[in-house]
């Protein structure tokens, strides 16, 4: 069985700086790239045996595009057996170092959101990470979130017994402890939400703590409870600890939803009447709008939504009549006026936007 | 004429694939990475000043890790040539999708580019890079007519040029494409003076940029004719596309007017720095909705000023009003004009908002 050599010696091109970290699938040698002037991280694969599931796992990892996941330079062989593969450095602290986390809840959200989206990423090329924890994780300098030691994992047969360090096994979904182990999507998912409870309150539910995960049959709290302002977002995360994978949501839904609570407190309804424009900004505000002699109508801003409070006289939302608790769509005309009105009715035309996210 | 056949092999690793574009300084081609199996962007220099500093721009350009900067894969080095490997973007530069397929991009559209412009230059500026020619052909977006991904590219390029170009300006002929294609983006202290280039030059580069992107025009004019007004420093005039803007149009083209103003400040000192361009534009409120491409089916100017559009990509007809359509000239929608919108629910028809204007 061919293993690498001990002391990796990679081409001349890359000049090791000495550092070496110790990762559960192979070395991080950190190294300056002089063709680049840039410094690489190296890592040196522990297992090089089965050479056909190795190229498949590189070719599987080279199909990823995600800014979220530390990028692939090249995969150094000697003959036809990979050795190591050069990755994106990235200095800093992962993750599990509690200093690089936002204090604020929307950094917190934004965070998440973005491993959902490196996940999403990873999915959809057809990979599954198997070890999403944070310590796989750091924020570069341009507060881009970036997830590392991916898709060789699963070549790692004793995988749990190699993962050094206390608290690592927290994040493995309750199924990879099943024999036998079949690891789908949603366990990279489920580790989302003990990341999440580690984010929110920097400690885990006994539940989470159990081996297997939630096997005693003690109640998981809900992070609804730990973070009632955006509870709908929390239930989302809540989902993703859901015991059984097939009852988790997919890591694109966990981004789409998360997505939704990043700058909902921020958007803005614009009314367009003919003497004026007028807008609804404010969270927790509402507008009332007055078209004498047809009706009025009241739109409140609440939970991220624009919608209808009170409506009195004759009142359409795209020409079907106005309903209390209906939400606007985000581009709609609002009628003053019954049709026979013809064309002395009102038209407002109104719409909703909100700041990008662009990270 | 190329350099490079389809089938050559480059550092034993990149299989070139298609010869897919050239700058003033360098050839572009679709390569095959066949130790990662993945398409990259191979890039070559064209002539000797190019070479002299292709190195360097291919370090420079490295530093920058960010989603809106191309990132650099490799960088081969051989005794007569060197290449350099990017990122393959799928899509074209952001000047050909403005002369093929948009007149201009409307409010939100040109929003959402400015925002990812503005993070990606942050990013480069953070690291000291300066990219000192910022203009639509160095800027890739995909293919859709989102614009959904946005990365610039080529960096160092110009000081490459800067031999080229000051050769151009001095005898007054339109040298090159690399002369006439960088002018109109060109901050006054950098036509003075070549060497005069601050990260506030490339501020003043996005700003002419967001211009184009709305208007359709650059701020100043075409090519060479642009050295004039650029020094001048007079400020562009508000063009009748923006002071036009209707009711729900108005705020958002407000505000990118007042971000193009700023950028374009003849002193480059007052000029924002790319941070508070990031800060301004996390705040500003544009539309993300997926778009669609259509044709108008119907317009009844007489009769309220709406009609249809009508697109492959849904079963019934978009309606839409006069007051969401975007045109840099004013011109009235026409019957079978092309179109990108996004859409929303409506009663008895869908709505379109924004409605844009596409070529062909």
């Amino acid at each position: 069985m061919p293993k690498s050599a001990v002391a990796f010696s990679p081409p001349a091109r890359y000049k090791p700086t000495g550092e070496i970290l110790k990762g559960g699938q192979g070395d991080v040698h950190i190294c300056n790239d002089g063709s680049l002037e840039r410094a690489v991280a190296i890592k040196v694969f522990h297992d090089v045996s089965d050479v056909t599931a190795l190229m498949k796992e590189i070719e599987g990892r080279a199909k990823i595009s995600s800014k979220h996941v530390a990028e692939l330079y090249e995969c150094l062989y000697v003959g036809s057996t990979p050795l190591a593969l050069v990755i994106e450095y990235v200095p800093g602290e992962s993750l599990v170092d509690v200093s690089t986390h936002p204090a604020d809840l929307a950094g917190k959200i934004l965070l998440l959101y973005q491993i959902a989206c490196g996940i999403a990423d990873i999915h959809a090329a057809g990979v599954i990470h198997r070890d999403i924890k944070p310590a796989n994780m750091k924020v570069d300098g341009a507060g881009i979130l970036k997830i590392f030691d991916l898709g060789i994992s699963n070549l790692d047969a004793s995988a749990a017994s190699t993962v050094g360090g206390a608290g690592t096994y927290i994040y493995r979904a309750p199924e990879i402890y099943n024999v036998p182990t079949v690891v789908t999507p949603a366990a990279d998912v489920y580790a989302i939400g003990v990341i999440a409870w580690y984010l929110f309150t920097q400690k885990f539910p006994s539940a989470l703590a159990e081996i297997p995960p939630q096997s005693s049959g003690k109640a998981l709290p809900s992070l609804q409870s730990v973070v009632p302002e955006l509870a709908p977002a929390m239930r989302v995360l809540d989902q993703t600890l859901h015991v059984n994978p097939h009852d988790r949501p997919a890591a694109a839904t966990v981004r789409d939803l998360l997505g939704r609570y990043i700058t909902h407190d921020r958007r803005r309804g614009v009314f367009a009447h003919h003497t004026g424009v007028y807008e609804l900004v404010k969270m927790g505000n509402s507008t009332r709008i007055d078209i004498k002699p047809y009706g009025t109508l009241r739109v409140a801003y609440t939970d991220g939504r624009f919608v209808v409070r009170e409506v009195t006289g004759s009142v359409f939302v795209n020409n079907a009549p106005a309903v209390v608790d209906e939400e606007l769509p985000d581009s709609c005309v609002l009628t003053f006026g019954p049709p026979e009105a013809g064309w002395r009715r009102v038209f407002v035309p109104f719409d909703v936007s909100q700041p990008g996210i662009v990270l | 004429m190329s350099l490079l056949e389809v089938g050559a092999v480059i550092g034993e690793r990149y299989t070139i694939d298609a010869f897919i574009g050239e700058g003033g300084m360098q050839e572009v081609y679709r390569a095959n990475d066949g130790s990662l199996g993945r398409v990259v962007a191979l890039k070559a220099p064209k002539n000797n000043s190019a070479r002299k500093r292709f190195q360097r721009s291919a370090s420079l350009s490295a530093k920058v890790t960010h989603p809106n900067v191309a990132k650099t894969f490799d960088y081969i080095e051989g005794p007569n040539q060197q290449f350099l490997i990017e990122e393959y973007i799928p899509g074209e530069d952001l000047s050909r999708r403005l002369d093929q397929y948009f007149f201009n991009l409307d409010p939100h559209l040109a929003a959402h580019v400015f925002h990812h412009l503005a993070k990606g230059l942050a990013a480069v500026h953070r690291e000291g890079v300066i990219h000192r020619d910022l203009k639509p052909s160095n800027i890739m977006v995909s293919a859709d007519c989102d614009l959904s991904v946005l990365k610039i590219t080529d960096f160092g390029i110009a000081k490459m040029a800067a031999a080229e170009i000051e050769e151009g300006m001095k005898d007054g002929t339109l040298a090159s494409q690399t002369v006439v294609g960088a002018v109109p983006y060109m901050a006054p202290e950098v036509v003075r003076n070549r060497d005069d280039v601050g990260t506030s030059a490339d501020i003043w580069s996005t700003g002419a940029i967001l211009f184009h992107l709305l208007v359709g025009e650059r701020p100043f004019g075409d090519g060479l004719a642009a050295v004039d007004r650029i020094l001048s420093g007079a400020p562009p005039a508000k063009p009748p596309v923006l002071l036009s803007a209707s009711g729900q149009m108005k705020q958002l083209s407000d505000e990118l007017w007042q971000l193009i103003l700023s950028c374009l400040r003849a002193d480059p000192s007052a000029r924002p720095n790319a941070d508070a361009l990031v800060v301004a534009c996390d705040s500003l409120c544009y539309s993300r909705a997926p778009r669609a491409i259509g044709k108008i089916q119907t317009y009844k100017p007489k009769n309220g000023n709406w009609g249809f559009i009508d697109s492959d990509s849904y079963k019934d007809n978009t309606f839409f009003h006069l007051d969401s359509y975007w045109r840099a000239d004013g011109s009235a929608p026409v019957e079978g004009q092309r179109v990108c919108f996004a859409r929303f629910q409506g009663t008895p028809n869908p709505r379109a908002r924004p409605v844009l204007r596409l070529r062909g």
